[in-house]
């Protein structure tokens, strides 16, 4: 009797702070959420009006912007350079996992090295690289500046899942009459998944969120969301309305990429530790 | 169904392990081979070279007849159970069992469900089919993987251990199933393990290995009866065989054996061992099981017990003779009172189950 009554304060307490928490964390969503809906007036005033009558203008001006044409830039790109640095990330983290390879630590710190570079120094020269491969301003410059990142992100990730499956798993398969592909496409990518899933958020969302290498290789016809979101700021001032409308647009994306992977998810990011 | 030769079998790994050294065997066809040797003996490395996961250094693996050192793991028609099972997670028992036949690509759909019903039907997984892995217990589970294994009819079979993650009662239980079904279907089986008693009531043919190197291959009688060295003889029997070391001098009639503390008389059947008046080194030999309490002085050897240890229809009792701690094993029905510590008896071996090893060749003396 003691004892459930102990726990049931425990559960109260915990579902407080829970709560709490999640409050503090969601609250600038929040602010952006109801400043979409606001006018450009009301956005600015304080103390902040709660109550106002909602407006869907600002949503109507961002369809018609270029914004939206920005955005699908924003989703090809990242689409294409996740879909990629998970396919080549996935067989080379296998490879790194399964097979005995001379040299293979330093390999895989060079590899991780690509990734703790500042983008802030590689940007000169990419711009220089790209403009004499006449890619400048085109998605494809971008998608390959972003597997550079996510590529060397997916190997370590992928690696550490690869090397929790057992091998005897794929031993029997092979013993089946596998072929070492075969082996990996039925057996050891499908039992990595939650790994893939994991993998495949962090590079959508750095793809989606990258400003500096989108500002210094597009222009005008390769511009990516977060490049359009900061022009909004015009020299005839901040329409924040808008701003948070584009904003609130541009998180669905990733918003429902994560709803429909969240299973896996979960599991990814205690790296296997839940069964 | 097929025959096994492995070859001149070497392995190393790197260049200071020599993992497996000449390893010469011949299974039969529908033969059960075990095995046996304790933890990082060579005998799970041999097992690994047959399925293909590891390839020989040097020497030949004949299956049929046909070479198949260089065939890819797939191509040489071997099935294996895991020690862990090895089954995916991610398939439920009707697509683990269904996933060999696919392997080709040859079968149709309903070939597939026809072979996976038989097959569940023969092991009883009618009900399980389309649970999963985490699902199932532990026996569940082997038939499972037993079920993969079988169903494409391999010719041959290989075991890892397959008992060793089973409670007591379920791997005795396991243990005759497994003898029952292998003994039906004539599938010639290789079966790794370091519990003797899993050896000894399962193989036709025991390899028991050391460091590596084959110490003796036999039946299980003869593995137990016929020692070849002392490895094979102190590996083998539960509990493990008593040693004594000391020198063994014979006259023209009578035979002693002066070890730490005692000299004993030993029956003078010895003899043509060691020939007359000769004195010789030696490793002396008996099991447990091959001492026997006798009532009179005349002969026998005088031990002070040391340790009782009841067992359900025996004793097995730890005597002081000499230096030595001898075990010796009795039927509690033969012995009229319970023994106690620090009372003496007498004990005489069975004749015909004293052996004697050469102390440093370890080879027996014959």
């Amino acid at each position: 009797m003691h004892g459930e009554k102990k726990s049931a304060i425990r559960q109260t307490v915990f579902l407080i702070v829970a709560i709490a928490i999640t409050v503090i964390f969601m609250f600038p969503l929040l602010w952006v959420i109801v400043s979409s809906f606001k006018t450009r007036l009301e956005v600015f005033l304080l103390p902040p009006k709660w109550i106002f009558l909602p407006t869907a203008q600002n949503y109507r001006d961002i369809f018609t912007s270029d914004f939206m044409y920005q955005f699908r830039n924003s989703l090809i790109i990242a689409a294409l350079s996740m879909g990629i640095s998970l396919f080549l990330g996935s067989l080379t983290a296998y490879g790194f996992s399964r097979y005995s390879i001379r040299g293979s630590e330093g390999l895989l710190f060079w590899i991780l090295s690509l990734r703790m570079l500042p983008p802030i120094a590689v940007v000169i020269p990419f711009y220089l690289l790209f403009r004499s491969l006449g890619l400048l301003d085109t998605n494809a410059a971008l998608i390959l500046v972003y597997c550079i990142f996510n590529i060397s992100f997916s190997i370590w990730v992928l690696k550490g899942f690869f090397d929790e499956i057992p091998i005897e798993l794929e031993e029997a398969a092979k013993l089946d009459g596998y072929s070492p592909l075969q082996v990996f496409w039925k057996v050891s990518l499908p039992l990595a998944r939650s790994g893939i899933a994991t993998t495949a958020i962090f590079c959508l969302i750095q793809s989606l969120n990258e400003f500096l290498v989108a500002l210094t290789l597009t222009t005008r016809k390769a511009v990516t969301a977060p490049v359009g979101l900061a022009k909004l700021q015009t020299f005839l001032g901040t329409d924040w309305g808008r701003i948070s409308a584009a904003a609130v647009i541009f998180m669905i994306p990733v918003v429902v990429f994560t709803i429909l992977v969240r299973n896996e998810l979960i599991r990814g990011m205690s790296f296997g530790r839940m069964q | 169904m097929a025959t096994l030769v492995l070859e001149k079998l070497n392995l190393w790994y790197g260049k200071h392990t020599h993992a497996v050294r000449d390893v010469d065997l011949t299974v039969e066809d529908g033969e059960l081979c075990v095995f046996l040797g304790p933890s990082g003996c060579g005998k799970t490395s041999t097992l690994r070279m047959i399925a293909g996961f590891l390839t020989p250094t040097s020497g030949k693996i004949y299956l049929d007849g046909q070479v198949i050192n260089d065939l890819y793991p797939g191509d040489r028609n071997v099935a294996m159970i895991f020690q862990s099972y090895a089954l995916y997670p991610h398939m439920t028992v009707q697509e683990q069992l269904a996933f060999p036949l696919y392997a080709k690509g040859k079968r149709t759909k309903q070939e597939v469900t026809q072979k996976v019903r038989e097959i569940a039907h023969f092991l009883h997984l009618e009900d399980l089919l389309h649970r999963y892995p985490r699902e199932l217990s532990t026996g569940e589970q082997q038939r499972v993987a037993i079920g993969r294994a079988l169903i494409r009819q391999p010719k041959l079979f290989l075991m890892d251990e397959p008992l060793s993650q089973l409670d007591a009662r379920l791997r005795v239980e396991m243990r005759a199933q497994l003898r029952k079904l292998q003994q039906e279907l004539k599938i010639t089986t290789i079966y790794v393990t370091h519990d003797q008693t899993e050896a000894q009531g399962l193989a036709d043919k025991i390899m028991v290995m050391n460091v590596g190197r084959v110490q003796q291959i036999g039946k299980p009688t003869e593995i137990y009866e016929n020692p070849h060295n002392l490895f094979v003889a102190g590996f083998i029997g539960m509990p493990a065989m008593n040693f004594w070391r000391g020198t063994v001098t014979t006259s023209s009639s009578e035979v002693t054996f002066q070890g730490r503390g005692i000299t004993l008389p030993l029956p003078p059947s010895l003899l043509p061992l060691f020939g007359t008046y000769t004195t010789q080194e030696a490793v002396m030999g008996i099991r447990p099981e091959h001492l026997h309490p006798v009532a009179t002085s005349q002969g026998a050897w005088p031990g002070e017990v040391y340790l009782v240890e009841p067992q359900s229809n025996e004793f097995i009792l730890d005597l002081k003779v000499g230096e030595e701690i001898v075990k010796v094993r009795v039927d509690k029905r033969k012995l009229p009172l319970r023994p106690t510590e620090g009372h003496i008896m007498f004990i005489k071996p069975e004749e015909e189950h004293v052996y004697f090893f050469d102390p440093s060749s370890e080879k027996r003396i014959r």
